[in-house]
Formats: structure tokens, C-alpha cells, sequence
């Protein structure tokens, strides 16, 4: 299912496209550390792998486009194949074409667009409808986040130093 | 409804996984750290509940000085630790709800002293803290797991509980 037709860059878009660039700048230093020989660490046997992590950060940001231009997820619809990355470069390529993707969306959606209502299901359960402004903040931009500082804990347990996200870490900034 | 009444629509919704987590951990695990660069379970989980209540310094006043002192939370039970999210919360929300649309167009700094480390708008600053609270409350769900402690559902589903 589609919505209406591509317009010009709106002011909610404006603001996403900013702060897109911000988060990918921070999101991109992170991933740049992960080590492809530390992939299928994991810190508790419940946990996601290093790996998986990672990539499932990069390939949020592709959410963009499903929160967009679809008024519906519909998980019982979808064929998802995880991506999984066997280089550090594979998983920075990866990361870097689904930034430039969510850009291209994000500049062709109008303020109306962001206004209309979105829905997550299953088959016939719902989980919830909102509108497209609240998706990406909470369920892209702040669910991104959620991961990164998990990924940030993962770098710390491999002595992978932790970049400058918000402030200083205790590797590196300074205040 | 105006903006800062949508930031605390969002804020109290962003409050509920917060709560979940920090409701769940004991004392006793207070001092643990998984790395000796790391802070404790007690300094982030303590931090994480400090948070909501940023909202209120960032609206109300034109600037955070560190110079000036500020008050850190010293949890010494779990329910030391809601008490204060639940204040904090309170007070976050409280001012976020009030504030006119114009105030978010305002100028705000985090400075100590003479040495400015930021200068922005209200309104960025309030985003970017919503930001970087997801970024502590997402370290706390590890610390969670590593303590086998189970994690609750934030966005969707944990391993330990949820189903989609």
C-alpha cells in the first residue's frame, strides 16, 4: 500500500534530515569499530552477536522508507532475510546505502504525509497506529538509538574504545 | 496541542520501558559494573532516572552551569531509584506542558563556568535528550541481561518477554 504522491521537502522532513545526518555521523564512528572476528561474540547467551546488532542498526535507518511510503507493516506479509555482514566494509556499505535511501525519502515527504496514520500488524492483530511523526521518532530514531547504546556496552566488554556519543565516554571527549 | 505538550505525550511514553527497568533492579547489584571503564549499576541506572526530569532545567531556565553544582541522585534501593524517577518525571512534565510554542525557538547552553561546551535551541536540546536517554536506558537493558535479570519490552519484544 502507497500514499499519496511525492511533493516537495516539508518542515518535519527538514528537521528528520538534520538529525539523520547527526545520528549516521555518531552511528557510523560506532560501526566502524566493530571487528568482523568479534561478529558472533555475544555478551549472555541470550543476547543478539555483535554482528547482528550491528547490522540490525544499519538496516533501521532503511525503516524510513517503509514508515513513508507504506501506510501499513504487516509482519504475516513480509519476507524478511536478516543481512549478515562478513566484513567490517560490508556492513559500512550496507549502512551507508540505506543513510543515502532514507535521505531521498525523507526529501521528497511533505508535512501532510507525516500527519497520516501508520499501522504495525500481524495478520488481523494490530499493535498500534500512529501517526507517521511519531513512528519515526519513537520507533526509527529512538529505537536506532536504543540499539546503539546497547552496541556501545558490547565495544566497552571488548576493549573496543567507545566513541563521543551525547558527551564524553570514558575513552574519549572531553569536558 | 502545542509542542511541548507533544514532548510530554512522548515523554511519559518513553517513561513506561524506563520504569519496567529500573523497578527490577536490586540493591544488591547496585555496585556492579561490567568493565572497570564502565559506570556502576547504581550510576546509570541512577542517571537513566534523572533524565526525565532535564526537561524542566532545559525549559525553564536559558542554561545548565556545572560551576553551580548539581544535585546527583545516591539511590541506595530500588525504591529510592523509582522515587526519584517519579519526581523527575513529574517535574519534566510539568514544564514541558506549560511552556508556549515560542520558548522552544529560545537559546539554551551547557556551560561550567566561563567554558561553554554547547550552545542550541530549546527545542534541539529537548530532542537530542530524548535521544540520549534512549542511548542510556538501551546500555541499562544490557546491564539488565547480563545480570539475568529479565529485560521488559521497549520498542518490541526482548528474549525475555513480549511476542509479536
Amino acid at each position: 500500500m502507497t500514499t499519496s504522491t511525492a511533493t516537495s521537502t516539508g518542515r518535519i522532513a527538514a528537521a528528520f534530515l538534520g538529525e539523520l545526518e547527526n545520528e549516521a555521523k555518531v552511528t557510523r564512528t560506532v560501526l566502524e569499530r566493530v571487528p568482523a572476528d568479534k561478529f558472533d561474540y555475544k555478551p549472555h547467551e541470550k543476547s543478539m552477536t555483535f554482528g547482528r546488532l550491528a547490522s540490525h542498526i544499519a538496516e533501521m535507518f532503511g525503516w524510513t522508507k517503509e514508515t513513508l511510503k507504506s501506510d501499513v507493516l504487516d509482519f504475516s506479509a513480509m519476507d524478511y532475510k536478516p543481512f549478515e555482514p562478513t566484513s567490517t566494509e560490508e556492513l559500512l556499505a550496507f549502512f551507508d546505502d540505506h543513510i543515502a535511501k532514507a535521505k531521498a525519502i525523507l526529501a521528497e515527504t511533505s508535512d501532510e504525509t507525516f500527519m497520516t496514520d501508520w499501522t504495525m500488524r500481524n495478520g488481523e492483530q494490530v499493535y498500534f497506529t500512529m501517526p507517521k511523526v511519531a513512528v519515526m521518532r519513537s520507533f526509527v530514531m529512538n529505537h536506532i538509538i536504543h540499539h546503539r547504546g546497547q552496541l556501545s556496552v558490547y565495544l566497552r566488554l571488548n576493549d573496543i574504545p567507545v566513541p563521543a556519543m551525547y558527551g564524553p565516554s570514558a575513552d574519549e571527549g572531553a569536558m | 496541542m502545542t509542542i511541548g505538550q507533544t514532548f510530554a505525550r512522548d515523554l511519559e511514553n518513553e517513561s513506561k520501558s524506563g520504569r519496567a527497568m529500573l523497578e527490577r533492579i536490586p540493591a544488591e547489584t547496585f555496585d556492579w559494573q561490567p568493565h572497570e571503564r564502565s559506570m556502576s549499576m547504581k550510576r546509570l541506572a541512577g542517571l537513566v532516572a534523572d533524565m526525565y526530569g532535564w526537561f524542566q532545567f532545559i525549559v525553564d531556565e536559558p542554561e545548565l552551569d556545572f560551576a553551580k553544582g548539581y544535585e546527583q541522585p545516591d539511590p541506595k534501593t530500588t525504591e529510592d531509584l523509582l522515587t526519584w524517577l517519579d519526581k523527575k518525571l513529574a517535574v519534566g512534565l510539568k514544564s514541558l506542558s506549560e511552556a508556549p510554542d515560542e520558548r522552544f525557538e529560545d537559546e539554551w547552553k551547557l556551560r561550567r563556568g566561563d567554558e561553554v561546551f554547547m550552545t542550541t535551541t530549546k527545542g534541539e536540546m529537548c530532542r537530542q535528550t530524548f535521544g540520549h536517554l534512549a542511548h542510556h536506558r538501551g546500555q541499562l537493558s544490557v546491564y539488565l541481561r547480563l545480570k539475568d535479570i529479565p529485560v521488559p519490552q521497549i520498542y518490541g519484544p526482548s528474549a525475555d518477554e513480549g511476542s509479536m
